[in-house]
């Protein structure tokens, strides 16, 4: 992850936890947490099978929800898989869920380092 | 709604996006929210609770958004209700059934909270106006009489007392809204559009000349027709330019029946059947940025600060037609932009490279045609509700060496929007006269439209704005007609 992208997750954090407080912040990550697993397992399970409608909607739901705890790249990497995979054959996307699943633990470990921050 | 508080309810299945929205709405409009995650317990929710919006997400697993909206739309109960779009990218099949569906708004995802809250704050005040008027105005009888073909007036007046007695003597021929205070006024004759405005001589804290003026500001109401209504003291009527006429104040039934009577016919004399077009710049700017912002996926606004676009400079031009032959009236809506702007557009509808859209523009010009039409029919629809049948025309499109003399904005509404950062489009609606030509029976072929009602022996007629069919014609011919006068555009 780079520091840019590590650097925006912080710094949307900060913003949530002064407009809604630790305690909705926290709410916030855990939300955000099980709906971004859900989503990995998702889009690597639909990817295999073979199953593009499940595989754009789960890109589709990791995009929108990515960007509102600032993890941009992340963000980015699934509306590139979902436009693709809108646009043509899944098996192009291949590349860029590799990065996406390269990317996804960084993200849950700079979530994971904020969460410590608010309850230590 | 409870004390003035909205009741939303969220429809999303990315719980993430619902509790951000949710944040926005509790904390900053003050809203009471609720949140299910799917499509189905929406409509469970929906099916067991009152709301006064609902937000609703399309992409969805089971049951989408737009499945969602329609089985909404389809319940008696939820019929009417606001629906605000939460859209991402939205595809223009999408977009297309979400406009026949009536919605009240869109959010665009993943939410911006500064515009969020302005667009949002904007649309709830709204909300909230109607829901106050809905609720406070309801009288005995008002649910029937509502909706059938009586037309709406209105009286705003403190005296509770005063306001039955008008109400009573004229709710058999009239659907009667009262407004005890200036605000309820304004924010009932926006939504219900009265065709007559009655006003006591004091209106809560609103003084009444001051009332009038907001009102005739008003261009949606432009065809409103205003009346005093007072004992007999002139210096009641104080700006007399303001009013269309007086009415005697007085609970003598038969003397105020004879003095709203006289009143009524006077301004009733030059009233034109249906709303003039200063009515269709609301429905105009409403389907632009609903059509525009969807399509793009970003806030579609007007544009406040009139930005104009340097005329001397290439660009795009489009134009799409709206014929209402029952009317003889035609509406053309107009678009304009610089190469940027479409540039820009292709590239967020399209989901092109700036190069590629660039050396594509005949893409782009494909998809503001669509989106010109899915507008069009969005007013058509929104005309529709006012019982004014208009017919969709094809879209052009076109590019153009210079804006300069490409948008006629003369005697019309032209509105400049903004999207992104710093990209301005024109819209404009403007009206006139549908030509006509008389034609020899042999010459008819169908899809033609009857300009002049043709009336035969028997009772039969065929009334203007009719399309004509093969049997149509064939009878016309058999009843040995010469001549028939038909509209010089119609599009068979």
């Amino acid at each position: 992850m780079s520091e840019q992208s590590r650097a925006e997750i912080m710094a949307k954090a900060q913003y949530w936890k002064q407009e809604g407080g630790a305690e909705f912040l926290l709410k916030l990550l855990s939300v955000y947490a099980a709906q971004a697993d859900a989503c990995m397992v998702s889009l690597r399970r639909a990817f295999e099978q073979g199953n593009q409608a499940d595989f754009t909607r789960a890109a589709h739901s990791l995009k929108s929800s990515s960007a509102n705890v600032g993890a941009t790249t992340l963000s980015d990497l699934a509306k590139t898989i979902e436009i693709a995979s809108r646009q043509g054959p899944m098996a192009q996307t291949a590349d860029d869920l590799a990065r996406l699943e390269e990317e996804y633990p960084r993200v849950r470990k700079a979530l994971e380092a904020v969460r410590f921050s608010l309850t230590k | 709604m409870d004390k003035g508080i909205i009741k939303a309810l969220v429809i999303d299945d990315s719980p993430t996006d619902a509790e951000t929205l949710s944040y926005w709405l509790t904390k900053k409009l003050g809203c009471a929210v609720e949140i299910v995650t799917n499509g189905l317990d929406g409509l469970n929710k929906l099916a067991e609770s009152n709301f006064d919006v609902v937000f609703l997400d399309i992409v969805m697993p089971f049951i989408d958004g737009v499945e969602v909206l329609r089985e909404i739309r389809g319940f008696n109960r939820t019929a009417h209700l606001p629906v605000i779009i939460i859209s991402s990218n939205t595809d223009s099949k999408t977009v297309r059934s979400l406009m026949q569906l009536k919605i009240f708004d869109y959010v665009v995802k993943p939410f911006n909270a500064e515009k969020l809250i302005s667009r949002l704050s904007a649309r709830l005040a709204e909300l909230k106006g109607r829901q106050t008027i809905a609720v406070s105005m309801q009288l005995p009888g008002e649910v029937t009489a509502r909706g059938h073909d009586k037309e709406i007036i209105m009286i705003a007046d403190d005296d509770a007392n005063f306001r039955h007695f008008f109400a009573a003597t004229l709710g058999a021929r009239f659907h009667v809204m009262e407004a005890a205070n200036g605000a309820q006024a304004i924010a009932a004759c926006m939504k219900h559009r009265p065709v007559f405005f009655f006003s006591g001589p004091q209106i809560g804290i609103f003084d009444r000349d001051r009332l009038i003026a907001k009102l005739r500001g008003i261009p949606s109401l432009a065809d409103l027709k205003v009346f005093a209504i007072d004992a007999g003291d002139e210096a009641d009527f104080a700006d007399k330019s303001l009013y269309d006429g007086r009415v005697k104040r007085t609970f003598i039934t038969q003397a105020f029946i004879e003095s709203f009577n006289r009143c009524v016919s006077g301004a009733g004399a030059d009233r034109s059947p249906a709303r003039p077009f200063e009515s269709v710049r609301q429905f105009l700017i409403s389907a632009t940025e609903q059509v525009f912002g969807m399509m793009m996926s970003t806030e579609v606004c007007v544009d406040e600060q009139q930005v104009e676009l340097d005329a001397g400079q290439p660009g795009t031009h489009g134009v799409i037609e709206l014929l209402g032959y029952k009317e003889g009236k035609r509406m053309k809506i107009e678009f304009c932009c610089d190469r940027a702007c479409v540039v820009a557009m292709a590239m967020r509808m399209l989901q092109m490279e700036e190069a590629e859209a660039a050396n594509s523009l005949e893409l782009a010009h494909d998809s503001l045609g669509e989106v010109l039409n899915m507008i069009a029919g969005r007013m058509r629809n929104s005309l529709g509700e006012e019982s004014r049948e208009f017919d969709l025309g094809l879209p052009r499109v076109e590019e153009r060496v210079a804006l300069e003399g490409s948008v006629e904005f003369g005697k019309h509404f032209k509105t400049n929007f903004s999207f992104g950062e710093e990209f301005y489009f024109s819209v404009g609606v403007s009206f006139d006269v549908l030509s006509t030509r008389e034609i020899s029976a042999s010459d008819i072929h169908d899809g033609m439209v009857l300009a002049r009602a043709l009336d035969f022996s028997g009772g039969m007629q065929l009334s203007k704005g009719r399309r004509l069919s093969v049997e149509m014609i064939t009878e016309i011919r058999r009843r040995g007609v010469a001549e028939i006068e038909v509209f010089e555009s119609a599009q068979s």
